[in-house]
């Protein structure tokens, strides 16, 4: 190595210590003051180090390529067990998603480009954080399958089924226009241009709960609803008007399933257990219809299904039994008689 | 008593014009005024901490930093007018962290010589999103990035992971694996030094 490329090693080492400790870590006045005087000293420290910082952040721009998969037309999720390659669950203290790592990286490579159309999906229980081709910011829930498209003049994604969190970038065209952002999900698509929302698809229900911004919300029959934030707005297909639902909720409420939370507040048995199988590998069976209208108001956590049938079965009307290959069955409890 | 109440626009000019800066147009609409007591109180409480953050941990001039405090306060203006934010302090941070990163990542852009468009104009990177040459470029960085991750011992990996998309601190990452916060650094500092050579040191290829 001649002395040139040493120094220039030399000074990336020094760098990223720098940014271990400024950037990501909590800096003392001391270490500040050193820091001030290293960057001082010369101006290539200085591009040294927000060079790194730049190359830590497109480090999650990678993740984009990491989940797109060639997904067929029509999707069937349920084909896709957690053992794909796809699978990466979100724990922390596993370094085993490491190893499912390499293959997914493996997997983006050989992939032939396609820039205009990219699948990502998740599988049971895993939740991942993706960066679109346009730069906006999604988080898929568990057993969630969405697709891309950019056709130059919009940016369209279809939320085939589960549970996503999108944080939109604004971006503009050659003739400086914002490029809308467009989500179409069951009976309901919505137009944005740079806001932050979470979509959720429910078999023939869709709901859009907006964190930021104004999204417009409109239906195939032409009806439209502007959503603000706070305020979620769902649709039903199979409800023959198909008419908007809004509601108001707790901004700190919305897509609390990022942070692993599930927080229902008078929301159908239903409901619940719809989000229970994004969450829960085996069956989740609801013994009689009529339990699916039993209402719910509570916290669980989204890693501790059983513990969140279990404290079911304290707040309803409703045995529950915890089969040894992973099924749940929930019935009605039997009212004594005598 | 009635506090007298300004349009938020009124407010930014008014604080662009306190530190030199081109008053901004005037919105077509402002929906919700904003009282001028309280957006002044919340530019007051925090310039002063954002711009320690962004020109320490970015490394930026006084000049830039105090840009960027600027534009995340208009920013802050402009969609304050249409909802309630919940807490402004960690949006600032937020969108302040965001300007400079966008910042960096442009002046690193058109110093680059391999730079494909050199020239200098506003959001390049948006209109060249479907530039083929540029996805190609980042598919072989991606490539790169990867083998460098694939390459590192166990821990070394295990650390940057946390870090970087776990989003934990050295301080819980140290306690998490039972080690010193210093080693933590020292982990995720090589960590990213091996993909800082993997990507200096990658194959130029001509397209």
């Amino acid at each position: 190595m001649d002395e040139l490329s040493q120094h220039r090693e030399n000074i990336n080492e020094q760098a990223s210590d720098w940014f271990a400790l400024i950037y990501l870590g909590s800096p003392s006045k001391a270490e500040i003051l050193a820091f001030e005087k290293w960057c001082a000293a010369k101006g290539s420290h200085r591009n040294a180090y927000q060079e790194l910082i730049t190359l830590w952040h497109s480090l999650s721009e990678q993740q984009a390529t990491i989940a797109p998969s060639t997904a067929p037309e029509a999707p069937n999720l349920d084909r896709q067990k957690s053992g794909n390659i796809f699978s990466r669950r979100r724990v922390i203290s596993l370094g085993a998603a490491f190893a499912a790592c390499g293959g997914i990286f493996a997997m983006a490579t050989i992939q032939a480009p396609h820039k205009d159309m990219v699948h990502y999906q998740t599988a049971v229980s895993e939740t991942s954080r993706i960066t679109l081709p346009d730069g906006s910011h999604v988080e898929l829930s568990g057993k969630t399958h969405i697709q891309y498209t950019f056709d130059g003049k919009r940016r369209l994604v279809t939320l085939y089924s589960g549970q996503a969190y999108f944080d939109v970038n604004t971006i503009v065209d050659q003739y400086n226009q914002k490029v809308p952002f467009e989500v179409a999900s069951g009976p309901l698509n919505i137009t944005v241009v740079g806001t932050a929302f979470d979509v959720k698809k429910q078999g023939n229900k869709a709901t859009v709960t907006v964190a930021e911004g104004i999204v417009k919300a409109h239906t195939s029959s032409a009806n439209s609803t502007r959503v603000i934030a706070g305020q979620s707005v769902s649709a039903n297909a199979a409800l023959p008007a198909k008419q908007f639902v809004i509601e108001e909720v707790e901004l700190k409420n919305i897509a609390s399933w990022r942070q692993g939370r599930l927080v229902y507040v008078d929301a159908t048995l239903d409901e619940v257990m719809s989000d229970a199988r994004r969450f829960h590998n085996g069956a989740i069976i609801l013994g009689d219809s009529s339990l699916a209208k039993l209402r719910v108001t509570a916290t669980f956590r989204s890693d501790q299904i059983n513990e969140m049938i279990t404290m079911l079965e304290q707040l309803l009307p409703i045995n529950v039994y915890l089969e040894p290959n992973g099924r749940i069955v929930i019935l009605e409890r039997p009212t004594i008689s005598s | 008593m009635m506090r007298p109440r300004v349009r938020s626009y009124e407010l930014i000019r008014y604080i662009r014009t306190q530190v030199g800066g081109q008053p901004p147009t005037p919105p077509k609409s402002a929906r919700m005024e904003i009282s001028n007591h309280k957006l002044s109180k919340l530019y007051l409480d925090h310039k002063g901490e954002l711009l320690r953050h962004v020109s320490l941990k970015f490394a930026l001039e006084r000049v830039q930093a105090e840009d960027i405090v600027q534009q995340a306060f208009a920013k802050y203006t402009a969609i304050a007018r249409d909802q309630a934010i919940a807490n402004p302090r960690a949006y600032l941070f937020k969108m302040a962290s965001n300007q400079a990163l966008d910042l960096l990542r442009r002046q690193q852009h058109s110093a680059h010589p391999c730079s494909h468009n050199g020239t200098d104009e506003d959001s390049a990177d948006d209109n060249q999103l479907n530039d083929p040459a540029r996805i190609h470029t980042a598919r072989q960085a991606l490539h790169t990035m990867q083998k460098a991750m694939q390459a590192m011992p166990e821990k070394r990996r295990h650390f940057l992971q946390l870090s970087r998309f776990e989003h934990m601190s050295n301080v819980d990452i140290a306690k998490h694996a039972g080690i010193s916060e210093a080693a933590v650094r020292k982990h995720i500092s090589r960590a990213l030094l091996d993909i800082k050579h993997a990507m200096d040191n990658q194959p130029l290829e001509e397209y």
